[in-house]
């Protein structure tokens, strides 16, 4: 690094500072507050992003009959809802989803899809997108409505549009009115292994059984809210859902053999349960390991019953924003106890003995951890129960269940003899942990989904992280940390966070990935682990069964952790810029004393050592005998005195400045301290931090953390100072030594640069362990080898 | 016209929304950089290993190395086809990423195909990135359509 002196100059040197032509244009944009950017804060939401005085929201209560048809596996339900408006509006019609009519072979969801022919000139499709489209067209999908009707039994006009029904009501609902009108419907089940979807039937054809995973089932108000009037946004695939919290009584009737798990608490065990069963149920409730409430014995043998007669299992949830539940005769059931503040919740997990011996063994623990830790990072989890069955969805939420997907893989010719990877174990433990804490993340803080993919996935898939690193050490995670996103980051083709749904390029990275590790990130390093905590559990508390906005998101995670942090919203969830921030120089200087006794002979011995190799000329001539040496009588004064001799001039000039400056002005000008200037440029767009491992050649280390406030003047080029003491001297700076900020591009990070192996050397250089062998060991599950 | 079925590899039929859980992340990724001391260049992989997996079942060097050749090509200036050498592959529980060479090569710019993946699901999106010298990226987006495109060398 460079080696120079640093004059100190009068303070006249701030104030003739120059600043940029466009200081708020451009320089002073990545730091602009948002306030032009999101909605006027008002009496229903507040500035600080809390609910407003007024904040308001509307109720649907159902009461639900509903029957499984085992045979052709349809759905007949009768479902009376109970709308209360609590808007100050009044209504003159209310919007239904039906989002079972995705699966109309005319539906928005069947249709949207631009089929992908290559443009190659090879004319393919996938068969895939053909099977799909073909069958789509071919199932008989999709809710039939029968009746619309008044508690007096007066048919109710109502127009259906895609997944979306209108019910026009006689006389306006008034604000503060509600009203009761009931719908009788039949759907047809899709079968989710072929059709996809977030919920469905999967046949197992060895025993002749069916698995029911029943959701989007029954005809759901539409959310009214103060933002966006009613959602009239189709469920279209992927925008999930938004909808009203409500109190449900639902009556399942099903085969009598059974086993049916709902959101809620079972009303009725004595007609549905066995006494034995009730009993592990009471006991499960105590244990603080599972117990088996049907038993793998018992499941198989239940596989091979077909029940003539039916029971009504019925479930009674409170304050919930929908309801799923799970039917079959194959499941096993287990279930423990889990401390939630004054409540005990019965964590439970239902599976076919498809799931054995993976799911016994991480199922329900599985819940109980996530409650443990997404209890101290939000709230404690207000409902009596939690679930996880599994069944054929991959993965998805409910309130209070949750489905599941991962299965160890079973040799045909011996049954008993079951392996899985580890992928398979850690993704079915991240899987739960996942939808369990999606419970929390919407189906308590109710985001709208259908607008917002990244409010439950990103704010979830943070929790996720945290709760998985606090599995087991090193867990692994597959988003969270910083580094796991640079690829995507850096990448030119991305869209922001802020993107509706639908529209998002690049879904698991933009809604998942992205903004996880932005929270984390906040976390770590911008605000810190004790304010961040404090301020993401302030906005979980405040907004608990309540609709939160991205505006109240990023006003509250703020106004909570007393941190700007507008530059941070508008830069990783406005742009797509990204973080790479490159150390371009360090300068060291150390002051001058302006003493000529000092600086002389330093200027000497730096001009010979530092500025002025010796000329060819000179090296050659070495040897030369000259005239001087032969006639030293034509010496003088300047053959004696170089430049760099210290005249008394000098020395005077010197007493008559220390004379002029003040005590602490002089002191500074003999402290013997190093100074580092550091030059910064700021190559992928994104604010943030620096930081910054110093390295000394004392062989110590220093970690320093310069704010993003550094940035604020000029967002493109900076230059900070460091002084250390005297003997203090720098050999080495590394910017960001954690990678905890996804910078981008690592070659730029250190000074003096220094040359990386890239990824396919360090590939190379590694000793050619197979990798892929260890990751697909498959573990031995004989009871020995516990 | 007749349309193609696109064969695949594996018989089975993925189911095809994006569920919740969005297990499977339908990204695929490489990074296109020229080594500064060999001049060769140095192509990295990167999937999602459940994605993958889905497709290859078991990730035997001889089956990646194969699908990779398949579904990943590289025609130069002349028209000729590259020869990018498999290297490897490295995987873990989250991530599997697959390296492959190009000795030296000389073309200005290549013709890539980049269909990783597509032949299995449909929404699989995937980039490419070239790191130039001074660590500029340019991203081309790769998708069933447009599998294609034409990249200049780092
Ligand atoms: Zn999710």
């Amino acid at each position: 690094m460079s080696f120079r002196k640093l004059i100190l100059a009068s303070l006249a040197l701030a104030s003739s500072q120059v600043f940029a032509a466009d200081s708020l244009g451009v320089t002073g944009d990545k730091f602009r507050q948002l306030e032009e950017l999101l909605p006027t804060p008002n009496s229903y939401r507040t500035a600080s992003g809390t609910p407003g005085h007024a904040y308001w929201q509307q109720q649907a209560d159902y009461k639900i009959d509903v029957t499984l048809d085992d045979n052709e596996q349809s759905l007949t339900g009768k479902a009376t809802i109970t709308y209360i408006n609590n808007s100050p509006d009044t209504l003159r019609y209310l919007w239904v989803a039906l989002d079972q009519n995705r699966y109309k072979p005319n539906s928005i969801q069947n249709q949207h899809r631009t089929v992908s022919v290559a443009n190659d000139g090879t004319d393919k499709i996938s068969f895939a997108a053909y099977r799909r489209q073909v069958v789509g067209d071919q199932f008989n999908g999709g809710n039939l409505i029968k009746a619309v009707t008044d508690p007096s039994g007066k048919k109710l006009n109502h127009s259906i549009i895609d997944t979306m029904m209108r019910i026009d009501l006689d006389k306006p609902l008034k604000s503060g009115q509600q009203m009761t009108f009931t719908i009788d419907w039949k759907h047809m089940i899709a079968e989710q292994k072929v059709l996809g979807g977030r919920g469905g039937y999967e046949y197992f054809e060895r025993d002749d059984n069916y698995l029911y995973e029943i959701a989007q089932w029954f005809p759901r108000m539409a959310a009214y809210t103060d933002v966006t009037g009613w959602n009239n946004k189709a469920f279209v695939g992927r925008g999930e859902f938004t909808l009203e919290f409500g109190d449900y009584e639902v009556a399942i009737t099903v085969p009598a053999d059974h086993i049916v798990a709902a959101t809620g608490e079972l009303a009725n065990a004595k007609d549905v349960l066995t006494k034995d069963q009730r009993k592990r149920l009471e006991q499960a409730r105590k244990s603080d390991e599972p117990i088996y409430i049907v038993t793998l014995d018992e499941a198989l043998k239940n596989e091979k019953s077909r029940a003539k007669k039916t029971k009504t299992w019925v479930y009674k949830a409170k304050n919930v924003r929908d309801f799923a539940w799970a039917s079959s005769r194959k499941f096993l059931w287990d279930a423990m106890g889990v401390k939630s503040g004054d409540q005990t919740v019965l964590a439970m997990s239902y599976y076919p003995e498809e799931g054995t011996p993976l799911w016994d063994k991480y199922s329900t623990r599985s819940i109980v951890h996530t409650i443990n830790h997404y209890n101290r990072y939000s709230f404690d989890y207000p409902y009596p129960v939690a679930i996880s069955v599994n069944g054929p969805v991959g993965g998805m939420e409910y309130p209070m269940i949750t489905f599941n997907g991962p299965r160890p893989e079973i040799d045909e010719d011996d049954r008993s003899n079951r392996t899985w990877s580890r992928r398979t174990k850690y993704g079915l433990i991240s899987v739960i942990i996942h939808e369990v804490g999606h419970i929390y993340f919407p189906m308590i803080v109710n985001t709208d989904e259908r607008q917002w993919t990244w409010m439950d996935e990103g704010i979830n898939t943070y929790l996720q992280f945290l709760a998985e690193q606090e599995w087991e050490e090193n867990y692994p995670s597959r988003r969270g940390d910083a580094r796991k996103i640079i690829p995507y980051m850096r990448s030119s083709n991305q869209v922001p966070i802020m993107t509706n749904s639908e529209s998002i390029l690049q879904f698991g990275n933009n809604a998942y990935g992205k903004p996880a590790t932005a929270l984390n990130i906040l976390r770590e390093t911008i605000v810190g682990r004790e304010q961040f905590d404090f301020a993401f559990r302030q906005y979980a508390e405040m907004w608990k069964f309540k609709r939160p906005y991205p505006a109240d998101l990023f006003r509250l995670l703020e106004d909570a952790s007393g941190t700007d942090l507008d530059w941070f919203w508008r830069g990783w969830f406005y742009t797509t810029d990204n973080v790479d921030i490159s150390i371009d120089n360090v300068r060291h200087y150390t002051i001058d004393t302006k003493n000529p006794d000092v600086e002389g002979p330093w200027d000497r011995d730096n001009h010979n050592t530092h500025h002025n190799p010796k000329s060819i000329t000179q090296v050659q001539n070495k040897d030369l005998v000259r005239l001087l040496d032969e006639r030293p009588e034509l010496a003088d004064f300047y053959n004696e005195n170089d430049v760099f001799s210290v005249t008394n001039t000098d020395r005077n000039a010197y007493r008559s400045m220390l004379e002029g400056l003040k005590d602490h002005e002089r002191e500074l000008l003999e402290s013997e301290n190093n100074i580092y200037v550091f030059d910064f440029s700021n190559v992928g767009g994104l604010v943030m931090p620096i930081i910054l491992e110093l390295n000394y050649d004392d062989g110590s280390k220093e970690l320093l953390r310069l704010p993003v406030e550094t940035w604020v003047r000029n967002t493109e080029n900076v230059s900070t100072m460091i002084v250390r003491e005297k003997g203090k001297l720098l050999t080495s700076v590394t910017v960001d030594p954690h990678w905890e900020t996804a910078d981008v591009n690592v070659h730029n990070n250190h000074y003096p640069r220094k040359i990386l192996p890239s990824r396919l050397e360090l590939y190379k250089g590694k000793k050619r362990k197979n990798m892929m062998k260890d990751a697909q060991a498959e573990l031995e599950t004989s009871e020995d080898s516990e | 016209m007749r349309l193609t079925l696109l064969s695949l590899l594996l018989s089975t039929l993925l189911a095809v929304s994006a569920t919740a859980d969005a297990h499977r992340y339908h990204f695929g990724h490489i990074e296109l950089t020229r080594n500064v001391n060999s001049g060769n260049l140095e192509i990295v992989h990167q999937y999602f290993t459940h994605d993958f997996e889905a497709v290859l079942g078991s990730l035997k060097d001889q089956r990646v190395s194969d699908y990779i050749a398949q579904h990943v090509q590289f025609i130069d200036d002349q028209g000729k086809e590259l020869s990018a050498t498999y290297i490897g592959t490295d995987t873990d529980v989250g991530n599997t990423y697959i390296y492959q060479e190009v000795i030296n090569p000389t073309s200005k710019y290549v013709d890539v195909k980049f269909s990783t993946l597509m032949d299995k699901v449909e929404d699989q999106v995937n980039t490419l990135n070239v790191v130039n010298k001074n660590g500029d990226t340019v991203s081309f987006t790769f998708k069933f359509s447009t599998d294609r495109h034409r990249v200049t060398l780092p």
